[in-house]
């Protein structure tokens, strides 16, 4: 069934606000499959975006295209005002990362790790190092191929915050944290974000943790960002619709302008965005039609990534 | 039955080539034994022989290729395994010993069974990642000193028709070998720096990464360069964030990419690479013509460098660590400095291209010794440099790349043997002057044109794709 977003252009936050990235056409495939399909998507400064899109989807390739760690097949990037066609100097320092999988150097031992790239940074906030190697209990002498996974993405956390950045690119960073260490992390985190300028992309199939930094989200389906929205506005919009009638349904109905639409226990099932009066007027329409009643429930973003990636 | 079959067909399919080679060299050595007036069916026999080593030891890089911990919780692996060994023993190993028997009798038929068991055993184990190969050359020193009254007490054993059995015996504990080194006990070991020069303790595991040494001692050496490679770096840093500069910003990348290039790192080297210089030069003794010892001693000179390019896929990764530190302003840029860091691989290289000839003339002739110096002082920066960019831009072909190192090492050891030739015959001016102009208009050439092709290419973050049986 045909979703609007699908035809619809990305919405948009605020236009007054600068973008810290701005995406225009951008294509990107690997051995003939596309990934990325003439994606656009604009992301003001001053914003914690959660990325979502289901395994598959291209967050990652997204993120190291934004970079400029991929090449890309067609379109522009442009990153903190620049373009992205080269990595221009020290527009990369302004710039933090944390890669899905951390391999880095995994022969040398933590502090020799640490100590490079702090000799080039203008900016290198040593004291929230040593806070963070503390809690995480993080020793400084072991060798990066001697440490658990979580560990490792805890010490590429550390590295990619020590710098102070004002773009933050977080490729799920938490997903073999422990709830503890998630938790230091998310805490660390909101100061850092919570100062003017300072934009965070996060890609995290943790929604919990998107709703606890109270982050902006953007879904990718397809190879585009098909949703844009702040997450209180997806709260207060969107809605799962269920339709109920006596011999049940065995084919969904099409709804005009549905977000998603399946069948669940012989119940129709909609996505609807319920401040669109054309939709709730259709959806309306299609109950009397079916002769079935209407139920709207509150869906929240775990629910939500589950009706639309 | 049929995991059996497709891991008895594994060797065959990761190097086709290399059976067709083999069918070839065996089907070679039949033709020729037929030749003439008088065949000579042993020709046959050594054909085979050596067709048959190239095919056990092609059995050797496929299980090393298989060889993980997660592959023994395959179901039936190990019957598996036994099975399709069986029938690499009956087809490879006991069938040709019946055709022996068949055309020579049954006496050489038995001894083929007890030297065929031990050169198929070990033809496993020297391609599972152990340096059993070199025990070649400690069994051939050790002859040289063997006194002729004990070859005299040994020849009984070494005709008896117990031997074959010993043979068999000795097999059995070759593939108990081969058996721990691909599947040891205890945690994988840590990995080095994809860029850290080789030694002979330690050859590539089967992610093609260098495995840890087993020697306690040298493990220990080890953990002493390490620390001083750490030293190093921390030093560097300091230096370079007191006042940068790009040439403190060249030092500490080298440090940083290339751990064993640091003074404990080159004696720990010259260390180990001395003792098998050092044992070469006994084995050819005296009578040995030593430009060749020498030429081969700048060979292990030189051999850190093909890590350059050989290492370079497995530390994309990590370059993008280095991408947002260095924050360069071009991506050509950002692979200039790379590319230019790797320059400092060679005054190891060329301080141990002076050590093992020094050693070398030593051992072989020291009236000669002034002469390797000059020689050496001449050819190994230009060898260094050239050799370094051969190695650049090493192709991904496993054949292609076989064939340039192959080229690139006769290259180094013919250029040394050549140079050392012209300077004993001409003078260090005649014969010095027109090896200096050569050698240098080369490894220039040849430096900025395999540089310019490594800057042009495309810059990669992403690991190397995994490769089956590599």
């Amino acid at each position: 069934m045909d979703t609007p977003h699908e035809a619809a252009p990305a919405a948009t936050w605020d236009a007054a606000c600068a973008a810290a990235v701005s995406v225009r056409g951008l294509r990107k495939g690997f051995d003939g499959r596309a990934v990325l399909q003439d994606l656009d998507w604009v992301v003001p400064e001053g914003r914690v975006i959660g990325l979502l899109g289901r395994n598959g989807a291209g967050k990652t390739t997204l993120l190291r295209c934004l970079l400029g760690l991929s090449p890309i097949d067609a379109g522009s990037i442009e990153m903190l005002g620049e373009p992205m066609d080269e990595p221009r100097g020290q527009r990369l320092h302004r710039i933090g990362y944390v890669p899905q999988s951390f391999d880095l150097f995994p022969w040398m031992r933590i502090d020799a790790f640490l100590d490079f790239p702090a000799a080039f940074y203008r900016r290198w906030d040593v004291a929230l190092v040593e806070r963070l190697l503390g809690t995480w209990q993080l020793d400084r002498s072991r060798k990066i191929a001697a440490l658990s996974q979580g560990q490792r993405q805890m010490l590429a956390i550390v590295r990619a915050l020590a710098p102070d950045p004002d773009l933050l690119v977080l490729d799920e960073p938490v997903a073999s944290l422990d709830p503890i260490a998630r938790r230091d992390f998310l805490v660390t985190l909101l100061p850092l974000v919570r100062r003017p300028g300072k934009t965070v992309i996060f890609s995290t199939h943790i929604t919990t943790d998107l709703e606890r930094v109270d982050a902006d989200i953007a879904l990718l389906r397809g190879g585009r960002i098909v949703l844009t929205r702040a997450l209180a506005e997806i709260s207060a919009r969107f809605r799962r619709a269920v339709l109920t009638r006596a011999q049940g349904f065995v084919l969904v109905p099409p709804l005009a302008g549905a977000w998603g639409a399946r069948i669940e226990e012989a119940k129709a099932i909609y996505v609807i965005d319920e401040s669109d009066a054309a939709q709730r007027a259709a959806l309306d329409q299609l109950a009397a039609r079916e002769q079935a009643t209407v139920e709207l429930a509150p869906l929240d973003l775990e629910d939500l990534f589950v009706e639309l990636a | 039955m049929r995991a059996a079959l497709n891991l008895a067909l594994l060797p065959l399919r990761i190097a086709p080539w290399a059976i067709v080679a083999i069918v070839i060299l065996i089907g070679l050595g039949g033709v020729l034994s037929t030749l003439g007036a008088h065949p000579a069916p042993w020709i046959a026999l050594v054909f085979a022989a050596v067709g048959l080593w190239f095919l056990w030891m092609l059995a050797g890089a496929a299980l090393k290729g298989i060889a993980r911990k997660e592959t023994l919780l395959l179901p039936d692996f190990p019957r598996a395994l036994a099975q399709a060994g069986t029938a690499w023993a009956l087809l490879f190993w006991l069938a040709p010993c019946l055709i022996v028997a068949a055309r020579f009798g049954l006496r050489p038929a038995w001894m083929a069974l007890g030297g065929g068991a031990v050169g198929a055993a070990w033809a496993v184990l020297s391609t599972s990642g152990s340096r059993s190969g070199l025990w070649v050359w400690v069994l051939i020193v050790g002859a040289r000193f063997v006194p002729p009254s004990l070859w005299l007490a040994l020849e009984p054993a070494l005709t008896s028709a117990w031997l074959p059995l010993t043979g068999l015996l000795l097999a059995a504990l070759l593939l108990r070998l081969t058996g721990q080194r691909l599947f040891p006990a205890g945690d994988p070991p840590l990995p080095e720096s994809p860029l850290a020069a080789p030694d002979p303790m330690r050859r590539g595991g089967g992610s093609g990464a260098p495995s840890a040494p087993r020697s306690r001692l040298v493990r220990r050496l080890y953990d002493w360069s390490g620390a001083g490679a750490g030293t190093r770096l921390k030093r560097m840093a300091a230096r370079y964030h007191a006042a940068p500069s790009a040439a403190r910003e060249r030092t500490l990348l080298r440090a940083l990419l290339l751990p064993a290039e640091q003074p404990r790192g080159w004696l720990v080297r010259w260390l180990l690479f001395g003792t098998f210089v050092t044992i070469y030069a006994l084995a050819l003794g005296h009578g040995a013509q030593l430009g060749m010892v020498a030429g081969y001693a700048t060979f292990f000179a030189m051999t850190g460098l093909n890590t350059v390019g050989a290492g370079m896929p497995r530390l994309q990764p990590s370059l993008v660590e280095l991408y947002f530190t260095l924050a360069p302003q071009t991506r050509a840029d950002f692979k200039s400095s790379l590319v230019d860091s790797f320059l400092g691989v060679l005054p190891g290289a060329i301080l141990s291209a002076f050590v093992y000839t020094t050693l070398a003339a030593l051992l072989i002739d020291r009236t000669q010794w002034l002469q390797v110096l000059t020689t050496t002082a001449i050819l190994a920066p230009p060898l260094a440099l050239g050799t370094l960019a051969l190695y650049l831009n090493l192709p991904g072909n496993v054949i292609l790349r076989t064939v340039v190192t192959i080229i690139t090492v006769f290259g180094q050891m013919g250029a040394y043997w050549t140079g050392y030739a012209l300077l004993t015959r001409f003078g260090p001016l005649w014969g010095g002057a027109p090896t200096l102009v050569l050698t240098w208009g080369f490894a220039i050439g040849a430096w900025t044109a395999a540089r310019r092709h490594w800057i042009d290419g495309p810059l990669s973050f992403d690991p190397p794709r995994a490769k089956a049986g590599a």
